[in-house]
């Protein structure tokens, strides 16, 4: 118990933000160079977009989706934010993930009936309906930033 | 010999898409620790808002670049005769190059303007910023060529 309550006095120093921003700029700096690397290995298949491609076209389909809602979540404060009893920031994250689970079900079965064909105009609008969902119940607030 | 093996082990598909699980397990599994600690506002979410209304606001267009790029795709670049002018390799690279470069000047234009304490983004301009990046991912940076 004691440890526990340590570990999580020492995440709640001032310099764990730094921290994890480090952690945060080399990680993608990893990715990105690995990426080259793979990009120039002519192999062919083997990049993190051609991955990423692959996995929207069947069973990740999802992921356009919670990109769209990690953007408007990410970039898109808000003055109000939804907040009901459950910590607003968990109730936001379920209301988006409940709401990309039903069109995930919707999209994944009218894709299955068209044979799997990607289609760029359902990507836009699911893409567009992650980013309105995640606008209206998953934005943050403008706390921190000078707007605030 | 070896070092070719572990090289193409490296560059197997399979191993590329267990490198993006375990990066994304990493971030997550990192939030949901930052998420449940005593201190507020310290999670991945609150730390790209910060950046990206700071020194960091090419945040949300490489984030829409990606979204193109990902998941959108033309078949054919507008105005393709300008690749036929070019040689394979650089008609493969020059999109990656041309968003390094702008992403490299927004940075610079980001910490320019930080230090002279000038920096106003608005949510208004992510947003067109994200649609920029869409539009370049999409029609630009593309990997559905035929």
């Amino acid at each position: 118990m004691s440890k526990i309550v340590i570990a999580n006095r020492k995440f709640s120093t001032k310099n764990v933000n730094l921290f994890i921003q480090g952690v945060l700029i080399v990680l993608a700096s990893i990715l990105i160079l690995f990426d080259v690397i793979w990009g120039s290995d002519g192999i062919g298949g083997n990049t993190i977009s051609e991955i990423v491609q692959e996995f929207t076209n069947d069973s990740f389909f999802i992921l356009i989706y919670l990109w769209g809602a990690l953007a408007a979540h990410f970039f898109i404060p808000k003055r109000r934010i939804i907040s009901l009893t459950l910590n607003d920031k968990l109730f936001g994250f379920l209301t988006v993930l409940l709401l990309g689970v039903v069109i995930g079900l919707v999209c994944g079965n009218y894709l299955e009936s068209q044979d799997n064909t990607p289609f760029i105009e359902l990507r836009t609008l699911v893409g567009s309906a992650g980013f309105v969902f995640g606008y209206i119940f998953w934005a943050q607030s403008f706390r921190n930033t000078p707007l605030a | 010999m070896r070092e070719l093996l572990i090289l193409n082990e490296f560059g197997n598909p399979q191993t590329v898409a267990l490198i993006i699980i375990a990066a994304v397990s990493f971030v997550l599994g990192m939030n949901i620790v930052l998420f449940i600690n005593d201190k507020e506002d310290d999670t991945v979410s609150d730390i790209l808002k910060k950046w990206s209304y700071d020194k960091f606001f090419f945040l949300s267009f490489g984030w829409g670049v990606l979204f193109g790029h990902f998941f959108l795709g033309v078949t054919q670049r507008p105005f393709p005769t300008i690749d036929h002018f070019m040689s394979n390799l650089l008609s493969d690279w020059w999109p990656v190059i041309v968003v390094v470069a702008i992403v490299g000047i927004m940075i610079g234009i980001g910490y320019f303007l930080e230090k002279q304490d000038t920096l106003r983004v608005r949510p208004f301009w992510h947003l067109i910023l994200l649609l920029l990046g869409v539009c370049y991912g999409h029609f630009i940076w593309t990997q559905n060529l035929g």
